[in-house]
């Protein structure tokens, strides 16, 4: 070998790199890293060296041999394919693949506008296969020609080392510039080599992709043909449901929650063909339901069929916004803070109830709603009879037993149930029902209620009215045919100048110069009459006055689309560009109040839905969380409580509107006082009142917002939780009712009877802590363990154990508690009516209290005869302990300190301490029913007494 | 026309403090269809300025209340009105 014999690889092993293994397999690896086929190493020299002890060099030589003609010529080739592949206009198999792409478009479109597919176009699908059998024969030839020239290259390089042997004859210069020759001869057929592959593998790629669209396309167009829907249809439907976030959220609802939370790779064969029927079946389903109400959006469609957000079809962002838990739990503290707060416990909040505004009357939602929803089902109904091919709904929400608004203890409880609205808008809704909402007891055409979704209706008036109304146009018809002055650009003319006798006369000795404040920080009056000689004195061009009272008279007629368009022209500052000054000024006090009129007419309307849906959505959080519910129920309340959601959440989004919409005008209008005190629903809308937590506030109302914006209704009810419950310390204005009664009874503090009233509240609460903190008898548990029966067991076979006889006495006196309950309220509202006088009232009072005493003394009769019972056969039962706690409940003033100190009643809590091994001995139910009757005697009694002892104050300062 | 308010007052409640005020003048205003009262306490501020507040009032509202000022426009227009008072010392001046 000669010494000028150039090696293609050559390098040092060290011994710590070998680490065990054999030269010759790291040699191997090194060849590999530059790019020379290692399959078989006997096409290969090898030659090791010793350097030192440590490490040995290594060379590698080609043993192959062939000639520089052969070389240069396979290059060539090599190159011209390169070239052919890489630089030329079009080669071969890239026209025929664009021709094959082309086609597929073309396809594409035709079959979308295609209510049926035909022959023809499966024909065409089978065509573009055969082209690409074509072009992927062709590239199978170019790969075959390249795996050639590989083997070819592997020769020309062998020959290299050949060449080499024989280099005697050779000048030292002519041996450099082989050596340099064969060197960039091998790097270029590298490079060649790997464009080449590189370029194949482009080309393959695209078939794979072209194949991947035209199977799709066949496959659409199948599943198409196999639903009765044109492709685009198909794609539509299919599209919506592609969403990762709606399909789960879906096959949540069909109960397949266990399977989609697993990752794909763990899920069983089973699971995965049940996830495959599942996502068939509701293509199916909103197949079917799009072609009966093909007028519908996809979204609209799977919203009614399952009651799931179809805004989680977008990468919905504000779900991923950082909520903390002490957020959440801020939110469900308010939601229960808010319900006392409004009751007025002044235990629990600091709020102060106010007179209601002059035209302002109470409303009882119950009836209101009631009415609005009457009348709005029969519409439902009539026009759903009048449709053809109607569908029903989903009979399964029809079977839930959500409390309706009439029998809803929301409404009972809470002081909602009364909302002060003006009159004027009371008088509008009772005409007409409450329009855009889906109710959820009737059976109706579903297309009706696909088509009333409250937010379309909005955004279309919104259109109608910026496209179709001028503002200038309306200037012209308000200003048409008077003499109005324009706006004087330079300056303002004063006119009637009058000054005071002593002014003149101190301006003439100039004794003083002055400081003009003309932002008034205090508070200044000054009498009515003189500022109507003042008015009197500016009105007293004919001219002007008659001018002013045709534009006032012209804008009262114009209709709502143009007062639409002023008022979106005043709100946006460009009326007045639009109209001369003068009328500007006028305009402005005429365009605020038709805009608050019509902001409370429609915040009016949300509340009045709001109010029984939010009722019904903590009915439903209820159920949802204590009731046993089987699976298919659970999913049928999930599903109306998305619904409720949603329909609460359209409220609030419209209320929020109206309130924004509000303050914007107290902005634009803060000199105006017409527009100070703005009064809507029971709030104030005014801006110089200040919350207590005005930071908590705006940050909640800014989520609020964002939350409306996202359309995420569960976000937007627990936030307009918060927000309101933060408005309710300064702005709320609860049931008007006690304050009527306690005008109606000459009281003056009506702080004890909202306490009296509210006692219903607080003892449900009670028995609610009771049911929470469980009370249970574990004592009598242990007992039941011994005898291997549950606590469950006995409860379910309502303690028939041991001949033990259950007198369900919770059934005994819920009843009566509710009784009470109602009669009390039917009380006062007809003492409020004025249909009742406060004699009867009274009277009617004492026989409650009387029933209710009677009650506790039946009901802890029954429990002691019960306990005995039971006593008798167990003897270390202990009746004696029990007996005494029993008698302290019914008879002592612990409940009457519990109630009226809950929910710190010191001496109840004392006593609970003490008696809490006794307590552990009586069953929950025996429990719940002494307390419910005792806390309705004590309730009773006490409003009962209170009521009495202020009129009897009040017939004495009469007399 | 001149209409005399000699003896009126106006009430400036300052704090739990109402203060009764003399009504300077009084002028209208076609263009901003408004009326504006200057009125003072007699009070002098620490530059030993008397201070004469000065007041809005819009017939067109009906609400019988006094606004601030807050539109240069006017601001000047009574700074006008002022002036000319000093100047000539009637009781009636047109600007």
């Amino acid at each position: 070998m000669s010494d000028d014999y150039k090696p293609i690889l050559e390098g040092v092993l060290k011994q710590e790199d070998l680490n065990g293994r054999e030269p010759l397999e790291i040699v191997k690896e090194e060849l590999l890293k530059n790019g020379y086929p290692v399959s078989d190493i006997n096409n290969y020299d090898v030659i090791f060296s010793g350097v030192d002890d440590q490490d040995t060099r290594y060379e590698v030589h080609m043993k192959d041999d062939t000639n520089d003609l052969e070389l240069k010529d396979n290059l060539k080739e090599i190159e011209d394919l390169r070239n052919s592949i890489e630089y030329s206009n079009k080669s071969d198999q890239e026209k025929l693949l664009d021709l094959a792409f082309q086609k597929i478009d073309k396809l594409e479109k035709e079959i979308k506008d295609k209510t049926n597919i035909n022959d023809y176009l499966l024909t065409e699908i089978k065509s573009v296969d055969t082209a690409l059998d074509k072009v992927k024969s062709v590239i199978q030839e170019y790969v075959k020609k390249f795996n050639e020239l590989e083997d070819e290259m592997k020769k020309i390089v062998a020959s290299q080392k050949e060449a080499f042997e024989n280099l005697e004859h050779l000048s030292e210069e002519d041996i450099n510039k082989l050596k340099n020759d064969f060197r960039d001869k091998k790097k270029e057929r590298n490079k060649s080599s790997v464009s080449v592959l590189k370029m194949i593998n482009l080309e393959k790629g695209k078939i794979k992709s072209l194949q991947r669209k035209k199977n799709h396309l066949k496959n659409d167009l199948l599943k198409a043909e196999a639903l009765g829907l044109n492709v685009d249809e198909y794609l539509n439907i299919n599209k919506t449901l592609r969403s990762r976030k709606l399909m789960n959220s879906i096959l949540e609802n069909k109960g397949l929650k266990d399977i989609i939370s697993k990752k794909s790779e763990e899920r069983s064969a089973e699971e995965k063909n049940l996830l495959k029927d599942a996502k068939e079946e509701i293509l199916l389903e909103v197949t079917n339901l799009y072609k009966k109400n093909n007028d519908s959006s996809i979204e609209k469609i799977i919203d009614a069929l399952y009651n799931v957000d179809t805004s989680l079809k977008k990468e919905n962002e504000s779900r991923k916004l950082p909520l903390s838990v002490n957020d959440i739990k801020e939110v469900r503290n308010k939601k229960k803070a808010l319900v006392e707060r409004v009751v007025g416990n002044k235990k629990k909040t600091n709020y102060k109830p106010s007179k209601a505004p002059l035209d302002m009357k109470d409303v009882s939602i119950a009836s209101f709603a009631n009415n609005a929803n009457k009348e709005y089902r029969e519409k439902l109904l009539s026009d759903a009879a009048k449709k053809k091919n109607s569908v029903s709904v989903d009979k399964k929400s029809d079977q839930l037993n959500i409390p309706s608004f009439a029998n809803n203890e929301y409404l009972r409880k809470h002081s909602n149930d009364k909302l002060v609205v003006s009159k004027k808008s009371l008088n509008n809704s009772l005409d007409k029902p409450i329009k855009n909402k889906t109710n959820l007891d009737a059976t109706v055409d579903l297309n009706d209620v696909l088509n009333l979704l409250p937010k379309d209706v909005i955004s279309d008036n919104k259109n109608e009215n910026t496209n179709t109304v001028s503002v200038s146009s309306i200037a012209k018809k308000l200003t048409k045919g008077l003499v109005i002055y324009d706006k004087d650009v330079e300056h303002y003319t004063a006119s009637n100048v009058w000054a005071s006798r002593e002014f003149t006369e101190e301006l003439e000795k100039n004794d003083y110069s002055y400081n003009l404040i003309t932002m008034v920080k205090e508070t200044a009056k000054v009498s009515g009459k003189i500022l109507k000689k003042l008015g009197n004195n500016l009105l007293t061009s004919n001219r002007c006055r008659e001018a002013m009272s045709e534009v006032k008279n012209r804008f009262n007629s114009l209709d709502d689309f143009e007062k639409d368009a002023l008022l979106n022209s005043y709100l946006d500052g460009s009326l007045s560009n639009n109209l001369p000054f003068s009328i500007d000024v006028l305009l402005n006090s005429s365009i605020v109040n038709y805009s608050l009129e019509k902001m409370d007419k429609e915040v009016s309307y949300c509340y009045q839905d709001l109010v029984p849906c939010i009722g019904q959505i903590q009915a439903c959080e209820q159920i949802l969380t204590h009731e046993k519910l089987s699976e298919n129920e659970k999913n049928a309340f999930l599903r109306e409580y998305q619904v409720l959601n949603n329909r609460a959440s359209s409220s609030i989004s419209m209320i929020f509107e109206n309130r924004k919409k509000a303050y914007k005008i107290f902005d634009k209008e803060k000199d105006n006082s017409l527009v100070k005190k703005y009064t809507t629903v029971g709030y104030y809308y005014d801006k110089d009142k200040n919350c207590d937590d005005q930071v908590s506030l705006d940050r909640y109302s800014r989520t609020l917002d964002k939350k409306i914006e996202n359309n995420d209704s569960q976000g937007i009810v627990d936030y307009f939780f918060l927000v309101e419950a933060l408005y309710s310390k300064e702005f709320y204005k609860p049931n008007e009712k006690y304050e009527y009664l306690c005008g109606v009874l000459g009281l003056k503090n009506n702080e004890d009877v909202n306490q009296g009233l509210s006692v219903m509240t607080v003892s449900e609460a009670i028995c609610r802590d009771i049911n929470v903190h469980s009370l249970r008898s574990a004592k009598l548990q242990n007992l039941l363990d011994d005898n291997n029966v549950t606590m469950k067991d006995l409860d379910l076979s309502k303690w028939k154990y041991n001949n033990l006889i259950n007198h369900d006495n919770n059934k005994f006196v819920n009843p009566f508690m509710e009784d009470v309950n109602t009669t009390m309220n039917y009380e006062f509202l007809q003492l409020q009516a004025g249909k009742e006088d406060t004699n009867k009232f009274l009277t009617d009072m004492d026989n409650i209290v009387e029933q209710s005493n009677k009650k506790t003394i039946d009901v802890f009769k029954n429990s002691m005869n019960l306990l005995n019972e039971y006593s008798k056969t167990d003897s270390k039962y202990p009746i004696s302990d029990v007996e005494e706690i029993l008698v302290d409940l019914s008879s002592s003033d612990l409940i009457d300190d519990l109630v009226k100190n809950y929910p710190n009643p010191s001496k109840w809590n004392k006593y609970l301490k003490e008696k809490a091994e006794g307590f552990q001995a009586i069953p929950t139910e025996i429990l719940l029913a002494v307390f419910n009757s005792r806390i309705t005697d004590s309730y009773t009694n006490i409003v009962s007494s209170y009521m009495k002892n202020e009129l009897d104050k009040s017939n004495d300062i009469k007399k | 026309m001149i209409v005399g308010f000699d003896g009126e007052k106006v009430i400036l409640k300052k704090g739990d403090k109402e203060v009764s005020c003399d009504i300077l003048f009084t002028f209208d205003c076609e263009d901003t269809m408004k009326s504006y009262i200057g009125y003072s306490n007699n009070e002098i501020a620490s530059n030993d300025r008397k201070n004469i507040y000065i007041s809005s009032y819009s017939p067109l509202s009906g609400d019988f209340k006094l606004h601030d000022i807050s539109d240069q426009k006017e601001f000047d227009m009574i700074l006008k009105v002022l002036e000319n008072l000093s100047k000539d010392s009637e009781q009636e001046v047109n600007s």
